[in-house]
C-alpha cells in the first residue's frame, strides 16, 4: 500500500494528503455541527418542555377550577356554574390542542389522546349533571315538599299536633339527609315515618300520607345518588385521572429532557474527546505528511540540487535513481542525469574546441612569428636600401617592394591580433590619451587616400569634450582605422564622415560615440547578421576586388567587445553604411610634457651588445645601428652575452629571447646578478603579453617587436641610453 | 347504582366482541310490526342480538344503550320512555320502589322452569357459598304486600338471564402465578409488595367490595356484614384506603373496560379490579393476565330484565316474546362466547360446539382455538378458563354487587378517597 502511494505522481500525493487532511477536518466539522444540532435540539426541547409545562399547569389549574365549580354547583345549583365548567372544559381542550402540537413521543401522543377523550366525557357529564340536578331539585324541593305540605295541611286540619310534630321532624330529617348529607338521618326518617304510622290516630289516611312521603323520599334519595354518583364519583374520577395524566405528561417531558440532556452532555463530552483526538490526529497527520513530502519530494529535490552543484566540480557523480519512487522527482532526477551527461559531453566538446582554437591560435602566432622574422630582414633591408642612392627606376621598384612588404605586415598583424583575441589573450591597456590627437592621426592617415579616390573625408568632434581620457588608444585607433579604411575602400563618390559625440555621464565618466558614415555601395540585408564573423565579407568577390584579410570587422568587433562595447551597423544598398560604437571612458589629467624630450635629446655614440642568433636579424640590426652611428658587439647566444658583459662595459643590450644554448631570459637573469644598471631591451617576434611579462620579470627594461624598423629602434635606444 | 356498566363496557363490546352498531344498516320501521323499546347497557344491547331477535320474532326492537346511572335515572323518572329494561340486580329496589316496573308473570315465561337455582335460591349447588349482599333471589319474587322477597310467588320483579363473577386480574410478568382458590387472594390488592402498581374500579358499589374483601383478607379489619356496612365500618375501610392512597399504593382508578386494559397493557398496574372483557382484551394485546380465583370468593353480579310499568297490550306481548327469546338458547350461546353465563345454560349447550361448551361452562382445556363473537380467535388451544367451571365459580361467591343502605355515605367517602 505504502509502496503504491510512494510511486504515485507528486501532484496525486499532495492531493491525496490534502484530501486526507480535508476529510479529517470535514469529519471534525461534521461532528461539531452534529453537537450544535444536538444542543439546539436540547434547547428546542427545553423550551418546548417549558411551554408544555406552562400549558399543563394551566390545564391543571383549569381542572382544579372545574372540580371546585362542581362542588359549588352542589350547593348553589346555578346554571352559570355549568357554563363556567363548560368554559373550563373548552379551555382545557384548547390547551390540549396546543400541547398536542408539540408532542413528539408516541407515549405522549397517546396520553394526550386519553386526555382529549376524558375531557370530552367530562364535557358530556357537565351537561348531564345539570339534568340530574334538575331532577334532584324536582324530587326534593317540589315533590317531597308537596308531600310534606299535604301532610301538614292534613295534620293541621285534623288538629293532630303530635303527629304533626313527628311529621315535621321526619321532613326535616329527610331534608337534612338530602341537603346536609347527614347520612344517619335516612334511617331516622324511615323510623319517624314508621312511628307516625304506628301512632294511635283516628285516620287511616295517615299511613297513606306517610307511604307517599316515603316514596317521594326514596325517589329523592335515588335522584341524590344519581346526581352524586355523577359528580362525586364519575366526574371526580375523570378529573383525577386527568390530573394524573397531566402529571405523567410533565414527568414524561422532564424524563425526556433529562435523558436528552444527559445524552447531549455525553455526546458533548465525547465530541470534546473526539476534537482533542482529531486535533492531535490532524497535527500528527500534517507532521507525517510534512515528513513524507520532505522524504519523497523536498529531500530528493535538494539531493538533485546538491548533485547539480557537485557535478560542476566532479564528473563521476550521478543522481541516484531511486527504486522507491517513480514519480516526477524521479523523472527529474533521470532528466538531470541525462542533462548532466549532455553537459559533460558539451564540456568535453568545448574543451576539444578550445584546444583546437588554441592550437590554431598558437599555430597562427608561430606562423606569423616565423614569417615576421624574415619580413624583419626584408623590411630592414628596404629601409637601408632607401637610404642609398638609387635611380628613379629603382626608387619606383623599391616603393612597390615597400608597399607590398607593408601590406604583408598588415596582414600578419591582423592574423596575430585575431589569434590573440581568439585565444582570449587580449587585455585592453589603459593610459591617458588625447582625443584630439587621436582624431588628428586618423585625419592625417586618411586624408590622402580620400583625396586620391576623389571623395571627402570629414572628421567632426562635438559635445562635452574632455582634454584627456583614460583608455586603450591603440585599440580604439585600430577600430577607427579599420572602419575608415573600409568606408573609403567601398566608397566611390560622396564622402566618408567620422564623427565623435561625447557626453558627460552622471557618474563623471564620459561616453564617446564614434560613428563612421559613408555614401558607399552599402551592404545587403541578409549579409548583415554575419558581417562581424571571421573571414566574412559581404561578398567573397569583394576580397578579390578590394583586398584585405576579411578579418578587419571581426577583429574590430572583438576589440570593441573587449572594451565593453559593441559595433552597430546600419546600411542600405547603394546608399551607404554607418558603423558606430560607444565607449565609456574616464577623464584623465593631462600627462606631463616629457614625451617630447627625446626629440630634443642629442644623440651620442653608444656601445651596444647585440645577442642574436639569426644571421639576417644580425645584419638588419647591425646595419641599423651603424646607420644610427652606434658601435656594437655581436654574440650568438646567452652564455656569450653574459661573458661579454663580464668582460666589457656596454651602454645598452639588445637581447633576442629565443637563442640556442642559453635564451635571452636566462641570460638576462644572469647579467642582473652582477649588473643591475645596464638597460636590456628584448628583441622578439613573440608579442604575446606573457612574453613581455617574462622579459620584465627576468630584469629586462622593455622589448622591441621584430621585424625591427629603423625609427622604432632609434626611439628605443634614445629612450634607454 | 352509580357508575354505569355501560361505561365499563361501552367499548368492550367493540373491542372484545368486535361488534359495532354503527356498521349495521338502520332498521326500517314497519307500521304493522310491534315495536319494543329496550333501555339498557351495552353488555346485552348488542346489534347481533337485536337483528337475530327481530328476525326470529317478527317484531321491531329499538335498543337504547346508556350508562348504568343514566339508564336507572331515566327508567325511574319516566317509565313511559321504555318497554323493557336491562340492567343489574342492584337497581331493582329503586325501580320497584319508584313504580317504574311491573311484576312479570311467571306463567308467561316459557323457560321459567329451566332457570337454575342461582337466582331462585341463591345457590347453584347446595354446598355453594351464598355470598353476601343483595343476592338476586332476595329481590326476585313480588310478595303479597307488594314488596320484593325470596319467598316464591307467581310474579317476579325481573327475568333472570345474564350473570357472571368478577375478581381482579394480575400480570404474570410481574407477579408469580398463584393457585386458584388457594393462594390467589383479594388481599393482594392491598399488599405492600405491589405498592404503586394497583388499580381499582372507580365505582363505589363494586370497588368498595373489592377493597373491603382485600382489607379483610389482609386482616386489616373485619366486617359485621360486608354486604351492608355500617357507617363506622365504612369510615374504617376508607381510612385504610386513603392512607394507602396517600402512600402511593394505587396507580389509578379506572372508569371503563378499555381504560382497565390500558392500565394493564402500559404497565401502569400489575394487578387491578377487572371485568371479564378487560382480561380477554389485555390477553389479546399479549399481556399475560390471569383472572384471579380468590380463595375468599368472587364478587358476583346478575343481570335483570324488567317490564315497564307503563307497557301493556301488544307491546307487552311482544316484550314477553323477547324475554322468552332471550332464554331460548341462541342469546345464551352468543354471550357464552363473551364469557357470560345464562340462567338456563342447557338450552344453549346444544347450540355450542362441545369444545366451546366445555371451555366456557365446564372449565375444560380448549382442544383447539376458539373464536369469539367477532369471528376472531379469543381462546387458544390448551387454555383453561380461570377459576374453572360455571359451578365451581358460582360456588365461590364472596359477595353480590349491592347498593347498601349506607350507599349514600360511601359516595361521600369515595369522593374523599378519590381526592386524597
Amino acid at each position: 500500500m505504502f509502496n503504491r502511494i510512494v510511486h504515485l505522481p507528486v501532484g496525486i500525493k499532495i492531493i491525496l494528503g490534502l484530501s486526507f487532511v480535508l476529510a479529517v477536518l470535514v469529519l471534525q466539522n461534521f461532528s461539531i455541527l452534529n453537537t450544535i444540532n444536538q444542543t439546539n435540539e436540547l434547547q428546542r426541547r427545553t423550551s418546548k418542555y417549558g411551554n408544555a409545562t406552562r400549558v399543563l399547569m394551566q390545564i391543571e389549574l383549569l381542572t382544579s377550577d372545574l372540580q371546585k365549580d362542581i362542588l359549588a354547583f352542589d350547593f348553589f345549583g346555578k346554571k352559570s356554574l355549568i357554563d363556567e365548567m363548560l368554559k373550563d372544559s373548552k379551555d382545557i381542550d384548547r390547551y390540549l390542542k396546543v400541547i398536542s402540537k408539540s408532542a413528539i413521543d408516541s407515549k405522549n401522543v397517546e396520553t394526550i389522546e386519553k386526555m382529549f377523550k376524558l375531557n370530552k366525557e367530562l364535557k358530556t357529564n357537565i351537561q348531564e349533571i345539570y339534568t340530574r340536578y334538575q331532577h334532584l331539585k324536582q324530587t326534593r324541593d317540589n315533590d317531597l315538599y308537596q308531600k310534606y305540605q299535604n301532610g301538614i295541611k292534613f295534620f293541621e286540619s285534623k288538629k293532630m299536633q303530635k303527629a304533626e310534630l313527628t311529621w315535621v321532624k321526619a321532613y326535616l330529617s329527610a331534608m337534612n339527609f338530602l341537603n346536609k348529607r347527614e347520612y344517619r338521618l335516612k334511617i331516622k326518617t324511615y323510623d319517624l315515618l314508621k312511628d307516625l304510622k304506628e301512632q294511635k290516630n283516628r285516620f287511616k289516611q295517615v299511613g297513606f300520607i306517610a307511604d307517599n312521603f316515603k316514596e317521594a323520599f326514596d325517589r329523592a334519595v335515588q335522584a341524590n345518588r344519581s346526581y352524586l354518583s355523577l359528580s362525586r364519583v364519575v366526574m371526580a374520577g375523570e378529573a383525577n385521572e386527568f390530573l394524573i395524566l397531566a402529571r405523567k405528561l410533565k414527568e414524561q417531558g422532564l424524563t425526556d429532557l433529562i435523558q436528552i440532556k444527559s445524552k447531549t452532555l455525553k455526546e458533548f463530552e465525547s465530541i470534546i474527546w473526539l476534537m482533542y483526538f482529531s486535533i492531535g490526529f490532524t497535527v500528527i497527520l500534517l507532521f507525517g505528511l510534512a515528513i513524507f513530502y520532505r522524504q519523497s519530494i523536498t529531500n530528493r529535490i535538494l539531493e538533485i540540487t546538491n548533485t547539480f552543484k557537485e557535478i560542476m566540480a566532479k564528473e563521476n557523480i550521478y543522481f541516484k535513481g531511486n527504486d522507491k519512487h517513480s514519480d516526477e522527482v524521479d523523472e527529474l532526477s533521470k532528466a538531470a542525469d541525462s542533462f548532466k551527461q549532455m553537459a559533460l559531453d558539451l564540456k568535453d566538446a568545448k574543451k576539444e574546441a578550445e584546444l583546437a582554437t588554441k592550437i590554431k591560435s598558437e599555430f597562427l602566432a608561430n606562423m606569423s612569428h616565423e614569417i615576421r622574422t624574415p619580413m624583419n630582414g626584408i623590411i630592414g633591408m628596404i629601409s637601408l636600401l632607401e637610404s642609398t642612392s638609387l635611380d628613379s627606376e629603382q626608387t619606383k621598384m623599391l616603393k612597390t617592394i615597400t608597399s607590398s612588404g607593408n601590406s604583408l605586415l598588415t596582414i600578419l598583424n591582423d592574423i596575430l591580433d585575431f589569434s590573440k583575441l581568439e585565444a582570449g589573450k587580449f587585455i585592453p591597456e589603459n593610459h591617458p590619451f588625447s582625443l584630439d590627437n587621436l582624431l588628428d592621426d586618423i585625419k592625417f592617415l586618411f586624408k590622402k587616400p580620400a583625396i586620391e579616390k576623389g571623395i571627402a573625408f570629414n572628421v567632426n568632434l562635438s559635445g562635452d569634450v574632455p582634454n584627456y581620457v583614460i583608455g586603450d588608444i591603440t585599440r580604439i585607433k585600430q577600430i577607427l582605422i579599420n572602419l575608415c579604411s573600409n568606408a573609403i575602400k567601398f566608397t566611390e563618390e560622396g564622402s566618408v564622415d567620422l564623427s565623435v559625440l561625447t557626453r558627460k555621464m552622471s557618474d563623471g565618466h564620459y561616453s564617446l560615440k564614434f560613428e563612421v558614415r559613408d555614401s558607399g555601395i552599402g551592404i545587403e540585408k541578409d549579409v548583415l547578421p554575419f558581417l562581424f564573423d571571421s573571414f566574412t565579407q559581404a561578398d567573397n568577390s569583394i576580397t578579390r576586388r578590394f583586398g584585405g584579410t576579411g578579418l578587419g570587422l571581426s577583429i574590430s568587433s572583438k576589440l570593441a567587445f573587449a572594451m565593453h562595447s559593441k559595433i552597430y551597423v546600419e546600411s542600405e544598398l547603394d546608399v551607404g553604411s554607418c558603423f558606430s560604437f560607444e565607449i565609456i571612458l574616464e577623464k584623465a589629467r593631462a600627462p606631463e610634457v616629457k614625451d617630447e624630450v627625446p626629440e630634443v635629446l642629442i644623440s651620442k655614440k653608444l656601445k651596444i651588445l647585440v645577442a642574436e642568433d639569426n644571421a639576417i636579424n644580425v645584419i638588419v640590426i647591425s646595419k641599423a645601428l651603424s646607420a644610427l652611428g652606434h658601435d656594437y658587439v655581436h654574440v650568438v647566444n646567452g652564455i656569450e652575452a653574459v661573458r661579454a658583459m663580464k668582460n666589457e662595459s656596454f651602454d645598452l643590450v639588445l637581447m633576442d629571447m629565443q637563442m640556442p644554448v642559453m635564451d635571452g631570459i636566462v641570460a638576462t637573469k644572469e647579467i642582473r646578478t652582477f649588473n643591475k644598471r645596464v638597460p636590456i631591451l628584448a628583441l622578439t617576434a613573440n608579442v604575446m603579453p606573457e612574453d613581455k611579462e617574462k622579459c620584465l620579470q627576468a630584469g629586462m627594461n622593455d622589448f622591441l617587436t621584430k621585424p625591427i624598423k629603423l625609427p622604432d629602434l632609434r626611439t628605443f635606444i634614445e629612450k634607454y641610453s | 347504582m352509580n357508575k354505569n356498566r355501560r361505561d365499563f363496557l361501552i367499548d368492550s363490546a367493540k373491542t372484545i366482541a368486535g361488534t359495532s352498531i354503527a356498521i349495521h344498516a338502520p332498521y326500517i320501521l314497519s307500521k304493522e310490526k310491534v315495536t319494543v323499546r329496550v333501555l339498557g347497557t351495552h353488555v346485552t344491547l348488542q346489534e347481533e342480538l337485536r337483528k337475530k331477535a327481530m328476525k326470529d320474532l317478527g317484531i321491531n326492537l329499538e335498543f337504547e344503550p346508556k350508562g348504568s346511572a343514566a339508564v336507572l335515572q331515566k327508567a325511574a323518572a319516566n317509565p313511559a320512555s321504555f318497554d323493557l329494561y336491562e340492567q343489574w340486580s342492584d337497581s331493582i329496589n329503586v325501580l320497584w320502589q319508584a313504580g317504574a316496573i311491573q311484576p312479570i308473570d311467571i306463567e308467561r315465561l316459557t323457560y321459567w322452569k329451566e332457570i337454575n337455582p342461582i337466582t331462585k335460591t341463591g345457590k347453584l349447588v347446595p354446598e355453594a357459598k351464598e355470598g353476601l349482599g343483595d343476592a338476586p333471589y332476595k329481590l326476585l319474587y313480588v310478595q303479597d304486600n307488594k314488596s320484593l322477597g325470596a319467598k316464591p310467588t307467581k310474579s317476579i320483579s325481573f327475568m333472570p338471564y345474564v350473570h357472571n363473577v368478577d375478581s381482579f386480574g394480575y400480570n404474570t410478568n410481574h407477579i408469580a402465578k398463584g393457585k386458584p382458590y388457594e393462594t390467589e387472594s383479594w388481599g393482594w390488592l392491598l399488599d405492600e409488595k405491589y405498592k404503586g402498581k394497583v388499580g381499582l374500579v372507580n365505582a363505589p358499589t363494586i370497588g368498595i367490595f373489592d377493597a373491603a374483601l382485600a382489607a379483610e383478607a389482609k386482616g386489616l379489619m373485619k366486617f359485621n356484614d360486608m354486604g351492608n356496612m355500617s357507617i363506622q365500618e365504612i369510615d374504617k375501610l376508607f381510612k385504610i384506603l386513603i392512607e394507602k392512597k396517600k402512600q402511593g399504593h394505587f396507580a389509578g382508578l379506572w372508569s371503563s373496560v378499555p381504560q382497565s386494559i390500558d392500565y394493564m397493557a402500559t404497565g401502569r398496574v400489575h394487578l387491578e379490579s377487572m371485568f371479564s372483557p378487560g382480561v380477554s382484551g389485555s390477553r389479546g394485546l399479549g399481556v399475560p393476565v390471569v383472572y384471579a380465583s380468590p380463595k375468599e370468593g368472587y364478587r358476583a353480579w346478575h343481570g335483570v330484565m324488567c317490564l315497564s310499568s307503563k307497557t301493556s297490550g301488544h307491546v307487552k306481548d311482544a316484550a314477553y316474546k323477547y324475554m322468552n327469546w332471550w332464554l331460548s338458547g341462541y342469546a345464551g350461546s352468543f354471550i357464552a362466547r363473551q364469557g357470560y353465563y345464562i340462567s338456563n345454560p342447557e338450552r344453549s349447550e346444544s347450540l355450542l360446539p362441545k369444545d366451546e361448551w366445555n371451555f366456557w361452562y365446564n372449565g375444560i382445556e380448549a382442544k383447539k382455538d376458539l373464536k369469539g363473537t367477532d369471528g376472531k380467535i379469543s381462546i387458544r388451544a390448551g387454555e383453561i378458563r380461570d377459576g374453572g367451571s360455571y359451578i365451581k365459580r358460582f360456588s365461590n361467591i364472596a359477595i353480590w354487587n349491592t347498593v347498601m343502605n349506607n350507599y349514600d355515605y360511601t359516595l361521600e367517602k369515595w369522593y374523599e378517597f378519590l381526592n386524597s
